[in-house]
Protein backbone atom coordinates (compact mmCIF):
# COMPACT_ATOMS: atom_id res chain seq x y z
CA UNK A 1 0.00 0.00 0.00
CA UNK A 2 3.11 2.50 0.83
CA UNK A 3 4.56 1.54 -2.29
CA UNK A 4 1.92 1.80 -4.67
CA UNK A 5 0.99 5.22 -3.26
CA UNK A 6 4.47 6.47 -2.98
CA UNK A 7 4.96 4.95 -6.63
CA UNK A 8 1.43 6.61 -8.13
CA UNK A 9 2.11 9.88 -6.35
CA UNK A 10 5.43 10.23 -7.75
CA UNK A 11 4.78 9.41 -11.17
CA UNK A 12 1.12 11.15 -11.53
CA UNK A 13 3.24 14.65 -10.44
CA UNK A 14 6.33 14.04 -12.00
CA UNK A 15 4.44 13.49 -15.74
CA UNK A 16 1.42 15.60 -15.50
CA UNK A 17 2.67 18.74 -13.06
CA UNK A 18 6.50 19.17 -12.51
CA UNK A 19 7.64 17.76 -16.16
CA UNK A 20 4.80 20.70 -17.57
CA UNK A 21 6.43 23.17 -15.12
CA UNK A 22 9.62 23.07 -16.18
CA UNK A 23 9.24 22.39 -19.82
CA UNK A 24 7.31 25.66 -19.52
CA UNK A 25 10.45 27.52 -17.63
CA UNK A 26 12.60 26.36 -20.37
CA UNK A 27 10.65 27.13 -23.05
CA UNK A 28 10.19 30.44 -21.59
CA UNK A 29 13.53 31.11 -23.31
CA UNK A 30 12.92 30.05 -26.54
CA UNK A 31 11.20 31.97 -29.13
CA UNK A 32 8.23 29.45 -29.55
CA UNK A 33 5.47 29.33 -32.39
CA UNK A 34 3.83 26.28 -33.20
CA UNK A 35 1.99 27.10 -36.35
CA UNK A 36 4.98 28.80 -37.77
CA UNK A 37 7.28 25.41 -36.72
CA UNK A 38 9.43 28.37 -34.65
CA UNK A 39 11.45 27.29 -31.66
CA UNK A 40 14.93 29.05 -31.49
CA UNK A 41 16.59 30.17 -28.14
CA UNK A 42 16.63 33.86 -27.25
CA UNK A 43 18.05 33.22 -23.48
CA UNK A 44 15.92 36.23 -21.76
CA UNK A 45 14.93 37.53 -24.66
CA UNK A 46 11.40 36.94 -23.84
CA UNK A 47 11.35 38.25 -20.47
CA UNK A 48 13.16 41.64 -21.62
CA UNK A 49 10.78 42.09 -24.19
CA UNK A 50 7.65 41.31 -21.82
CA UNK A 51 9.21 44.01 -19.38
CA UNK A 52 9.55 46.34 -21.96
CA UNK A 53 5.76 45.39 -23.10
CA UNK A 54 3.30 48.13 -22.15
CA UNK A 55 0.47 45.66 -22.38
CA UNK A 56 2.70 43.57 -19.53
CA UNK A 57 2.48 46.58 -17.78
CA UNK A 58 -0.87 47.57 -17.68
CA UNK A 59 -2.10 44.03 -16.97
CA UNK A 60 0.29 43.90 -14.09
CA UNK A 61 -1.53 46.84 -12.42
CA UNK A 62 -4.86 45.53 -13.67
CA UNK A 63 -4.19 42.27 -11.96
CA UNK A 64 -2.87 44.56 -8.72
CA UNK A 65 -5.46 46.62 -8.58
CA UNK A 66 -8.47 44.29 -9.58
CA UNK A 67 -7.07 42.17 -6.16
CA UNK A 68 -6.94 44.64 -3.63
CA UNK A 69 -10.21 46.30 -4.66
CA UNK A 70 -11.65 42.62 -4.05
CA UNK A 71 -10.11 41.66 -1.46
CA UNK A 72 -10.93 44.93 0.04
CA UNK A 73 -14.33 44.90 -0.41
CA UNK A 74 -15.05 41.36 -0.08
CA UNK A 75 -13.28 40.77 3.52
CA UNK A 76 -14.27 44.18 4.61
CA UNK A 77 -18.09 43.92 3.74
CA UNK A 78 -18.68 39.99 4.46
CA UNK A 79 -16.78 41.34 8.13
CA UNK A 80 -19.65 44.05 8.45
CA UNK A 81 -22.44 41.58 7.50
CA UNK A 82 -20.68 38.98 10.21
CA UNK A 83 -20.76 41.55 12.83
CA UNK A 84 -24.48 42.65 12.43
CA UNK A 85 -25.48 38.81 12.10
CA UNK A 86 -23.49 37.79 15.17
CA UNK A 87 -25.09 41.23 16.45
CA UNK A 88 -28.69 40.08 15.87
CA UNK A 89 -28.10 36.26 16.17
CA UNK A 90 -31.81 35.52 14.98
CA UNK A 91 -31.82 34.52 11.40
CA UNK A 92 -27.99 33.77 10.97
CA UNK A 93 -29.09 30.45 8.74
CA UNK A 94 -31.36 32.22 6.47
CA UNK A 95 -28.74 35.33 5.73
CA UNK A 96 -26.10 33.26 5.34
CA UNK A 97 -27.77 30.69 3.24
CA UNK A 98 -28.97 33.49 0.93
CA UNK A 99 -25.19 35.11 0.88
CA UNK A 100 -23.91 31.95 -0.17
CA UNK A 101 -25.87 31.39 -3.61
CA UNK A 102 -23.38 33.23 -5.44
CA UNK A 103 -20.56 30.94 -4.56
CA UNK A 104 -22.51 28.10 -5.96
CA UNK A 105 -23.46 29.76 -9.70
CA UNK A 106 -21.45 29.24 -11.99
CA UNK A 107 -18.78 31.60 -12.60
CA UNK A 108 -19.01 31.72 -16.81
CA UNK A 109 -23.20 31.74 -16.46
CA UNK A 110 -23.10 34.33 -14.34
CA UNK A 111 -20.72 36.60 -15.78
CA UNK A 112 -22.63 36.90 -18.72
CA UNK A 113 -25.35 37.71 -16.69
CA UNK A 114 -23.67 40.57 -15.19
CA UNK A 115 -22.12 41.24 -18.43
CA UNK A 116 -25.97 41.87 -19.78
CA UNK A 117 -27.52 43.51 -16.90
CA UNK A 118 -23.89 46.20 -17.28
CA UNK A 119 -25.35 46.84 -21.55
CA UNK A 120 -25.18 50.31 -21.98
CA UNK A 121 -28.50 50.56 -24.22
CA UNK A 122 -30.47 47.82 -22.60
CA UNK A 123 -29.05 47.04 -20.03
CA UNK A 124 -31.08 46.69 -16.37
CA UNK A 125 -29.38 49.05 -14.47
CA UNK A 126 -29.06 52.03 -16.70
CA UNK A 127 -33.11 51.64 -17.78
CA UNK A 128 -33.69 51.98 -13.49
CA UNK A 129 -30.98 54.96 -13.72
CA UNK A 130 -33.34 56.53 -17.10
CA UNK A 131 -36.51 56.15 -14.89
CA UNK A 132 -35.25 57.72 -12.00
CA UNK A 133 -34.02 60.63 -14.25
CA UNK A 134 -30.47 60.27 -14.00
CA UNK A 135 -28.16 59.72 -17.37
CA UNK A 136 -26.76 55.84 -18.11
CA UNK A 137 -23.29 55.13 -16.89
CA UNK A 138 -20.94 53.89 -19.50
CA UNK A 139 -20.20 50.35 -16.78
CA UNK A 140 -18.06 48.79 -19.55
CA UNK A 141 -16.94 51.50 -21.54
CA UNK A 142 -14.98 53.36 -19.81
CA UNK A 143 -11.74 51.62 -18.29
CA UNK A 144 -11.92 52.72 -14.63
CA UNK A 145 -15.80 51.76 -13.81
CA UNK A 146 -15.20 48.68 -15.98
CA UNK A 147 -12.51 47.72 -13.76
CA UNK A 148 -15.10 48.72 -10.69
CA UNK A 149 -17.74 46.19 -12.29
CA UNK A 150 -15.09 43.44 -12.31
CA UNK A 151 -14.66 43.93 -8.64
CA UNK A 152 -17.48 44.52 -7.71
CA UNK A 153 -18.84 40.99 -9.55
CA UNK A 154 -16.37 39.05 -7.73
CA UNK A 155 -17.24 40.43 -4.55
CA UNK A 156 -20.60 39.49 -4.90
CA UNK A 157 -19.47 35.99 -5.85
CA UNK A 158 -16.95 35.48 -2.64
CA UNK A 159 -18.77 37.44 0.27
CA UNK A 160 -20.35 34.49 1.04
CA UNK A 161 -17.85 32.34 0.88
CA UNK A 162 -15.82 34.60 3.49
CA UNK A 163 -19.38 35.10 5.69
CA UNK A 164 -19.08 31.04 5.96
CA UNK A 165 -15.70 31.38 7.07
CA UNK A 166 -15.48 34.10 9.20
CA UNK A 167 -18.77 32.74 11.06
CA UNK A 168 -17.16 29.75 11.68
CA UNK A 169 -14.29 31.23 12.87
CA UNK A 170 -16.88 32.97 14.72
CA UNK A 171 -18.58 29.75 16.13
CA UNK A 172 -14.85 28.66 17.57
CA UNK A 173 -14.53 31.55 20.09
CA UNK A 174 -15.57 30.59 23.83
CA UNK A 175 -19.05 32.44 24.52
CA UNK A 176 -18.02 32.74 28.11
CA UNK A 177 -15.51 35.56 27.13
CA UNK A 178 -18.76 37.62 25.66
CA UNK A 179 -20.34 37.18 29.18
CA UNK A 180 -17.81 38.55 30.87
CA UNK A 181 -17.43 41.14 28.48
CA UNK A 182 -21.77 42.17 28.71
CA UNK A 183 -20.84 42.30 32.51
CA UNK A 184 -18.20 45.08 31.88
CA UNK A 185 -20.67 46.73 30.48
CA UNK A 186 -18.46 46.53 26.30
CA UNK A 187 -20.74 47.42 23.45
CA UNK A 188 -21.23 44.74 21.02
CA UNK A 189 -19.26 46.90 18.41
CA UNK A 190 -16.39 47.32 20.75
CA UNK A 191 -16.51 43.36 21.53
CA UNK A 192 -16.18 42.33 18.18
CA UNK A 193 -13.24 44.60 17.64
CA UNK A 194 -11.64 43.61 20.88
CA UNK A 195 -12.65 39.99 21.03
CA UNK A 196 -13.76 38.62 17.62
CA UNK A 197 -11.34 40.60 15.63
CA UNK A 198 -8.55 39.12 17.25
CA UNK A 199 -9.75 35.75 17.94
CA UNK A 200 -10.50 34.58 14.48
CA UNK A 201 -7.15 36.11 13.09
CA UNK A 202 -5.97 32.71 11.83
CA UNK A 203 -9.35 32.54 9.59
CA UNK A 204 -8.89 35.83 8.31
CA UNK A 205 -5.14 35.28 7.41
CA UNK A 206 -6.17 31.89 5.71
CA UNK A 207 -9.59 33.39 3.84
CA UNK A 208 -6.80 36.80 2.44
CA UNK A 209 -4.05 34.64 1.30
CA UNK A 210 -6.13 32.07 -0.81
CA UNK A 211 -8.06 34.80 -1.82
CA UNK A 212 -5.02 36.95 -2.88
CA UNK A 213 -3.91 34.08 -5.13
CA UNK A 214 -7.01 33.19 -6.42
CA UNK A 215 -7.10 36.97 -7.39
CA UNK A 216 -3.76 36.97 -9.03
CA UNK A 217 -4.97 34.56 -11.71
CA UNK A 218 -8.55 36.16 -12.51
CA UNK A 219 -9.72 35.44 -15.87
CA UNK A 220 -13.47 34.17 -16.24
CA UNK A 221 -14.99 37.52 -15.18
CA UNK A 222 -12.63 39.16 -17.87
CA UNK A 223 -12.90 37.29 -20.58
CA UNK A 224 -16.79 36.75 -19.94
CA UNK A 225 -17.66 40.73 -18.92
CA UNK A 226 -15.36 42.87 -20.28
CA UNK A 227 -13.59 40.82 -22.57
CA UNK A 228 -10.29 42.65 -21.76
CA UNK A 229 -12.16 45.64 -22.58
CA UNK A 230 -12.65 49.44 -23.21
CA UNK A 231 -9.72 48.28 -25.76
CA UNK A 232 -6.96 46.48 -23.98
CA UNK A 233 -7.43 48.54 -20.74
CA UNK A 234 -8.82 45.86 -18.49
CA UNK A 235 -6.40 43.00 -19.30
CA UNK A 236 -5.24 40.83 -16.30
CA UNK A 237 -2.10 38.73 -16.22
CA UNK A 238 -4.13 35.75 -16.85
CA UNK A 239 -6.30 37.53 -19.64
CA UNK A 240 -2.75 38.68 -21.30
CA UNK A 241 -0.76 35.16 -21.30
CA UNK A 242 -4.26 33.31 -22.59
CA UNK A 243 -4.21 36.13 -25.60
CA UNK A 244 -0.26 35.60 -25.81
CA UNK A 245 -0.67 31.89 -26.10
CA UNK A 246 -3.80 31.27 -27.87
CA UNK A 247 -4.93 34.19 -29.85
CA UNK A 248 -0.87 35.02 -31.22
CA UNK A 249 0.45 31.29 -30.39
CA UNK A 250 3.19 33.36 -28.98
CA UNK A 251 4.04 30.13 -26.27
CA UNK A 252 7.53 31.04 -25.09
CA UNK A 253 6.72 34.89 -24.48
CA UNK A 254 3.55 33.33 -22.88
CA UNK A 255 5.56 31.37 -21.02
CA UNK A 256 7.72 33.86 -20.04
CA UNK A 257 4.48 35.89 -18.47
CA UNK A 258 3.07 33.03 -17.03
CA UNK A 259 6.82 32.67 -15.15
CA UNK A 260 6.76 36.08 -13.95
CA UNK A 261 3.31 35.76 -12.34
CA UNK A 262 4.49 32.54 -10.63
CA UNK A 263 7.22 34.45 -9.18
CA UNK A 264 4.89 37.04 -7.71
CA UNK A 265 2.50 34.28 -6.28
CA UNK A 266 5.41 32.52 -5.27
CA UNK A 267 6.67 35.70 -2.74
CA UNK A 268 3.25 35.94 -1.60
CA UNK A 269 3.00 32.24 -0.56
CA UNK A 270 6.78 32.90 1.26
CA UNK A 271 4.66 35.53 3.20
CA UNK A 272 2.03 33.48 4.46
CA UNK A 273 4.57 30.86 5.27
CA UNK A 274 6.33 33.31 7.06
CA UNK A 275 2.97 34.28 8.92
CA UNK A 276 1.57 31.15 9.87
CA UNK A 277 5.46 30.26 11.56
CA UNK A 278 5.09 33.68 13.51
CA UNK A 279 1.49 32.81 14.99
CA UNK A 280 2.79 29.20 15.87
CA UNK B 1 -16.53 69.10 30.20
CA UNK B 2 -16.58 66.02 28.01
CA UNK B 3 -16.05 64.05 31.10
CA UNK B 4 -19.27 64.90 32.60
CA UNK B 5 -21.06 63.99 29.51
CA UNK B 6 -21.51 59.48 29.69
CA UNK B 7 -21.34 58.36 26.36
CA UNK B 8 -23.89 56.40 25.56
CA UNK B 9 -22.48 52.69 24.65
CA UNK B 10 -22.42 52.40 20.77
CA UNK B 11 -25.62 50.00 20.23
CA UNK B 12 -26.51 48.56 16.62
CA UNK B 13 -29.84 48.61 17.31
CA UNK B 14 -31.31 44.72 15.73
CA UNK B 15 -34.29 46.12 13.61
CA UNK B 16 -31.51 48.46 11.84
CA UNK B 17 -29.12 45.36 11.44
CA UNK B 18 -32.06 43.25 9.98
CA UNK B 19 -33.06 46.12 7.24
CA UNK B 20 -29.20 46.44 6.82
CA UNK B 21 -29.34 42.52 6.36
CA UNK B 22 -32.63 41.89 3.78
CA UNK B 23 -31.30 45.10 1.76
CA UNK B 24 -28.12 43.08 0.77
CA UNK B 25 -30.00 40.20 0.49
CA UNK B 26 -32.09 41.63 -2.29
CA UNK B 27 -29.23 42.90 -4.05
CA UNK B 28 -27.19 39.39 -3.72
CA UNK B 29 -29.83 37.64 -5.08
CA UNK B 30 -31.43 40.15 -7.88
CA UNK B 31 -29.22 38.91 -10.87
CA UNK B 32 -30.86 35.67 -9.93
CA UNK B 33 -34.45 37.04 -10.22
CA UNK B 34 -33.68 39.11 -13.17
CA UNK B 35 -32.10 36.15 -15.05
CA UNK B 36 -35.60 33.52 -13.92
CA UNK B 37 -37.54 36.72 -15.44
CA UNK B 38 -35.52 37.31 -18.49
CA UNK B 39 -35.66 33.31 -19.49
CA UNK B 40 -39.32 33.78 -19.62
CA UNK B 41 -39.36 37.10 -22.16
CA UNK B 42 -39.25 37.55 -25.84
CA UNK B 43 -36.03 39.00 -27.23
CA UNK B 44 -38.21 41.73 -27.99
CA UNK B 45 -39.50 42.36 -24.48
CA UNK B 46 -36.13 42.21 -23.32
CA UNK B 47 -34.36 44.95 -25.78
CA UNK B 48 -37.52 47.05 -25.35
CA UNK B 49 -36.21 50.49 -24.06
CA UNK B 50 -37.33 51.19 -20.97
CA UNK B 51 -37.36 46.71 -20.63
CA UNK B 52 -40.57 45.27 -19.74
CA UNK B 53 -39.67 44.03 -16.06
CA UNK B 54 -41.73 41.39 -15.62
CA UNK B 55 -42.83 39.01 -18.97
CA UNK B 56 -46.00 39.22 -20.35
CA UNK B 57 -46.95 35.97 -20.68
CA UNK B 58 -45.26 33.62 -17.65
CA UNK B 59 -45.48 30.68 -19.02
CA UNK B 60 -43.43 31.41 -22.39
CA UNK B 61 -41.35 28.31 -22.40
CA UNK B 62 -39.93 28.72 -25.84
CA UNK B 63 -36.48 29.99 -24.86
CA UNK B 64 -35.73 26.75 -22.64
CA UNK B 65 -37.07 24.60 -25.35
CA UNK B 66 -35.38 26.50 -28.32
CA UNK B 67 -31.97 26.28 -26.16
CA UNK B 68 -32.29 22.44 -25.65
CA UNK B 69 -32.84 21.35 -29.38
CA UNK B 70 -31.81 23.95 -31.60
CA UNK B 71 -28.47 25.27 -29.68
CA UNK B 72 -27.88 21.57 -28.14
CA UNK B 73 -28.20 22.55 -24.38
CA UNK B 74 -29.25 19.05 -23.55
CA UNK B 75 -26.35 17.46 -24.85
CA UNK B 76 -24.00 20.14 -23.10
CA UNK B 77 -25.47 19.99 -19.93
CA UNK B 78 -25.68 16.06 -19.87
CA UNK B 79 -21.54 16.62 -20.90
CA UNK B 80 -20.91 18.82 -17.71
CA UNK B 81 -22.70 16.40 -15.36
CA UNK B 82 -21.10 13.49 -16.68
CA UNK B 83 -17.40 15.34 -16.61
CA UNK B 84 -18.33 16.71 -13.14
CA UNK B 85 -19.72 13.30 -11.42
CA UNK B 86 -16.53 11.15 -12.82
CA UNK B 87 -13.79 13.65 -12.10
CA UNK B 88 -15.37 14.13 -8.61
CA UNK B 89 -14.57 10.75 -7.98
CA UNK B 90 -11.62 9.69 -8.89
CA UNK B 91 -10.40 13.27 -6.91
CA UNK B 92 -12.71 11.41 -3.62
CA UNK B 93 -10.80 8.05 -4.27
CA UNK B 94 -7.45 9.00 -5.00
CA UNK B 95 -7.33 11.56 -2.46
CA UNK B 96 -8.63 9.78 0.44
CA UNK B 97 -6.43 6.83 -0.34
CA UNK B 98 -3.18 9.30 -0.56
CA UNK B 99 -4.38 11.64 2.50
CA UNK B 100 -4.91 8.26 4.70
CA UNK B 101 -1.59 7.06 3.69
CA UNK B 102 -0.04 10.34 4.14
CA UNK B 103 -1.25 10.35 7.82
CA UNK B 104 -1.82 6.90 9.33
CA UNK B 105 1.87 5.75 7.66
CA UNK B 106 5.26 5.95 8.72
CA UNK B 107 7.95 5.72 6.04
CA UNK B 108 10.87 7.23 4.94
CA UNK B 109 9.65 9.98 2.24
CA UNK B 110 6.51 10.68 3.60
CA UNK B 111 7.47 14.35 4.84
CA UNK B 112 8.91 15.04 1.27
CA UNK B 113 5.88 13.48 -1.08
CA UNK B 114 3.45 15.59 1.56
CA UNK B 115 5.88 18.87 0.63
CA UNK B 116 5.71 17.80 -2.94
CA UNK B 117 2.11 17.19 -3.39
CA UNK B 118 1.23 20.56 -1.24
CA UNK B 119 3.57 22.60 -3.33
CA UNK B 120 1.60 22.17 -6.25
CA UNK B 121 -1.02 24.39 -4.39
CA UNK B 122 0.93 27.66 -5.66
CA UNK B 123 1.49 26.61 -9.27
CA UNK B 124 -0.67 29.11 -10.56
CA UNK B 125 -2.41 27.92 -13.53
CA UNK B 126 -1.32 30.13 -16.59
CA UNK B 127 1.83 28.54 -15.97
CA UNK B 128 1.23 25.19 -16.61
CA UNK B 129 -1.48 26.22 -18.95
CA UNK B 130 0.94 26.03 -22.56
CA UNK B 131 2.99 22.83 -21.76
CA UNK B 132 0.41 20.58 -20.59
CA UNK B 133 -1.28 21.78 -23.68
CA UNK B 134 1.73 21.09 -26.02
CA UNK B 135 1.97 17.24 -23.99
CA UNK B 136 -1.38 16.98 -24.83
CA UNK B 137 -0.99 17.43 -28.54
CA UNK B 138 2.07 15.22 -28.20
CA UNK B 139 0.00 12.39 -26.67
CA UNK B 140 -2.37 12.43 -29.30
CA UNK B 141 -4.77 12.88 -26.13
CA UNK B 142 -6.53 16.29 -27.75
CA UNK B 143 -10.47 16.11 -28.29
CA UNK B 144 -10.42 12.37 -26.24
CA UNK B 145 -12.52 12.63 -22.72
CA UNK B 146 -9.23 11.36 -21.12
CA UNK B 147 -7.74 14.57 -21.78
CA UNK B 148 -10.42 16.48 -19.25
CA UNK B 149 -10.23 13.76 -16.66
CA UNK B 150 -6.52 12.95 -16.19
CA UNK B 151 -6.34 16.37 -13.97
CA UNK B 152 -7.96 14.65 -11.07
CA UNK B 153 -5.29 12.67 -10.73
CA UNK B 154 -3.54 15.75 -8.88
CA UNK B 155 -5.76 17.47 -6.87
CA UNK B 156 -3.53 18.77 -4.38
CA UNK B 157 -6.13 20.22 -2.28
CA UNK B 158 -7.86 16.85 -1.99
CA UNK B 159 -4.90 15.22 -0.37
CA UNK B 160 -4.61 17.95 1.91
CA UNK B 161 -8.05 18.32 2.96
CA UNK B 162 -8.51 14.04 3.34
CA UNK B 163 -4.88 13.73 5.08
CA UNK B 164 -5.93 16.83 7.62
CA UNK B 165 -9.47 14.12 8.19
CA UNK B 166 -7.46 10.93 8.21
CA UNK B 167 -5.43 11.93 11.47
CA UNK B 168 -8.74 11.50 13.48
CA UNK B 169 -9.18 8.10 12.95
CA UNK B 170 -8.31 5.95 16.00
CA UNK B 171 -5.10 4.19 15.03
CA UNK B 172 -7.12 1.38 17.10
CA UNK B 173 -9.67 0.81 14.97
CA UNK B 174 -7.19 0.10 12.10
CA UNK B 175 -5.18 -1.77 14.40
CA UNK B 176 -8.11 -4.33 14.93
CA UNK B 177 -8.41 -4.82 11.60
CA UNK B 178 -5.21 -5.70 10.68
CA UNK B 179 -5.54 -8.44 13.62
CA UNK B 180 -8.72 -10.22 12.12
CA UNK B 181 -6.25 -10.68 9.20
CA UNK B 182 -7.67 -8.04 6.42
CA UNK B 183 -5.41 -6.78 3.69
CA UNK B 184 -4.62 -3.40 3.71
CA UNK B 185 -6.67 -2.33 1.01
CA UNK B 186 -10.12 -3.50 2.65
CA UNK B 187 -9.26 -1.82 5.92
CA UNK B 188 -9.08 1.66 3.93
CA UNK B 189 -12.34 -0.05 1.92
CA UNK B 190 -14.14 -1.01 4.93
CA UNK B 191 -13.01 0.85 7.91
CA UNK B 192 -10.94 4.36 6.79
CA UNK B 193 -13.10 5.01 3.43
CA UNK B 194 -16.79 5.33 5.59
CA UNK B 195 -15.06 7.21 8.77
CA UNK B 196 -13.89 9.83 6.50
CA UNK B 197 -18.04 10.25 4.84
CA UNK B 198 -18.17 13.84 6.05
CA UNK B 199 -14.54 14.86 4.39
CA UNK B 200 -15.67 12.93 1.73
CA UNK B 201 -18.99 15.08 1.03
CA UNK B 202 -17.05 18.30 2.01
CA UNK B 203 -14.41 17.46 -1.27
CA UNK B 204 -16.98 15.89 -3.38
CA UNK B 205 -19.04 19.45 -2.89
CA UNK B 206 -16.06 21.58 -3.78
CA UNK B 207 -14.77 19.26 -6.46
CA UNK B 208 -18.25 19.35 -8.45
CA UNK B 209 -18.52 23.07 -8.28
CA UNK B 210 -15.13 23.21 -9.76
CA UNK B 211 -15.58 20.88 -12.65
CA UNK B 212 -19.18 22.43 -13.22
CA UNK B 213 -18.24 25.32 -13.84
CA UNK B 214 -14.60 24.85 -15.56
CA UNK B 215 -13.78 26.31 -18.86
CA UNK B 216 -10.75 27.38 -19.77
CA UNK B 217 -9.20 23.49 -20.04
CA UNK B 218 -11.99 21.92 -21.88
CA UNK B 219 -12.32 24.62 -24.25
CA UNK B 220 -8.71 24.21 -25.28
CA UNK B 221 -8.82 20.78 -25.40
CA UNK B 222 -12.46 20.01 -26.58
CA UNK B 223 -13.51 20.36 -30.77
CA UNK B 224 -16.07 17.88 -31.27
CA UNK B 225 -19.26 20.06 -30.49
CA UNK B 226 -20.91 16.56 -28.94
CA UNK B 227 -18.26 16.58 -26.34
CA UNK B 228 -18.93 20.30 -25.44
CA UNK B 229 -19.48 21.34 -21.87
CA UNK B 230 -22.04 23.84 -20.56
CA UNK B 231 -19.80 26.96 -20.19
CA UNK B 232 -17.94 26.26 -23.51
CA UNK B 233 -21.50 26.11 -25.08
CA UNK B 234 -22.69 29.24 -23.19
CA UNK B 235 -19.08 31.11 -24.70
CA UNK B 236 -19.79 29.32 -27.91
CA UNK B 237 -23.43 30.82 -28.18
CA UNK B 238 -22.82 34.33 -27.25
CA UNK B 239 -21.88 35.15 -30.63
CA UNK B 240 -25.16 33.29 -31.93
CA UNK B 241 -27.10 35.32 -29.05
CA UNK B 242 -26.58 38.59 -30.27
CA UNK B 243 -29.79 39.06 -31.69
CA UNK B 244 -31.55 36.07 -29.83
CA UNK B 245 -31.17 36.78 -25.45
CA UNK B 246 -34.47 35.38 -24.89
CA UNK B 247 -32.59 31.87 -24.83
CA UNK B 248 -29.21 33.45 -23.92
CA UNK B 249 -31.07 34.10 -20.68
CA UNK B 250 -32.79 30.63 -20.66
CA UNK B 251 -29.28 28.46 -21.83
CA UNK B 252 -27.89 31.05 -18.16
CA UNK B 253 -30.73 29.56 -16.50
CA UNK B 254 -29.64 25.70 -17.13
CA UNK B 255 -26.14 26.45 -15.94
CA UNK B 256 -27.34 27.82 -12.56
CA UNK B 257 -30.71 26.55 -11.64
CA UNK B 258 -29.69 23.03 -10.86
CA UNK B 259 -26.96 23.38 -8.99
CA UNK B 260 -28.71 25.99 -6.72
CA UNK B 261 -31.67 23.35 -6.06
CA UNK B 262 -29.45 20.86 -4.95
CA UNK B 263 -27.42 23.31 -2.69
CA UNK B 264 -30.90 24.34 -1.20
CA UNK B 265 -31.97 20.58 -0.51
CA UNK B 266 -28.39 20.00 1.49
CA UNK B 267 -27.43 23.41 2.30
CA UNK B 268 -26.70 21.99 5.59
CA UNK B 269 -24.32 19.75 3.94
CA UNK B 270 -22.70 22.48 1.92
CA UNK B 271 -22.07 25.20 4.32
CA UNK B 272 -19.95 22.75 6.81
CA UNK B 273 -18.09 21.82 4.23
CA UNK B 274 -16.59 24.87 2.79
CA UNK B 275 -16.30 25.97 6.03
CA UNK B 276 -14.37 22.01 6.74
CA UNK B 277 -12.51 22.96 3.47
CA UNK B 278 -11.67 26.74 4.75
CA UNK B 279 -10.23 26.27 7.79
CA UNK B 280 -6.92 24.59 8.60
CA UNK B 281 -5.42 23.68 11.77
Amino acid sequence: MIGGTMGFVIVVYSLFVFFPILYGFVTSFFNWNPFQDQFEFVGWGNYSYVIESPEFWTSLKNTVVFTAGSLLLTVGFSLLLAAMMQAVKKGTGFYRGMFFLPVISSMVATSMLWKFMFSYDDGVFNSMLMQLGLGKVPWLQDRNISLAVLIIVQAWKDIGYALVLILAGINNIDVSIYESADIDGASKARQFFSITMPLIRNTMTILIITKLIDYMQIYTPVKFITQGGPGKDTWTMSFYIFEQAFTYYNFGFASAVSFLLFAIIFVLSLVQMRFDKEKN
Amino acid sequence: MNQNKKRRPLRWSHGFCHVFLILNVCVMLFPFLWMLLCSLKTTAEITRIPPAFFPENWTYIKNFTEVLDKYNFGIFFMNSLKYAVIKTLIVLYVSAIIGYVLAKFRFRGNRFLFIMILSTMMIPWPATLIPSYQMMVWFNWLDTDISILYTSLTSAFGVFMMRQFAFSIPDSLIEAGRLDGAGELKIFHRIVFPMMLNAIGALAIFTFLWEWDNYLWPYLMLSDMNKYTLPIGLAMTTGQFVANYGPMFAGITISVIPVLIVYLLFQKTFIQGIALGGVKE
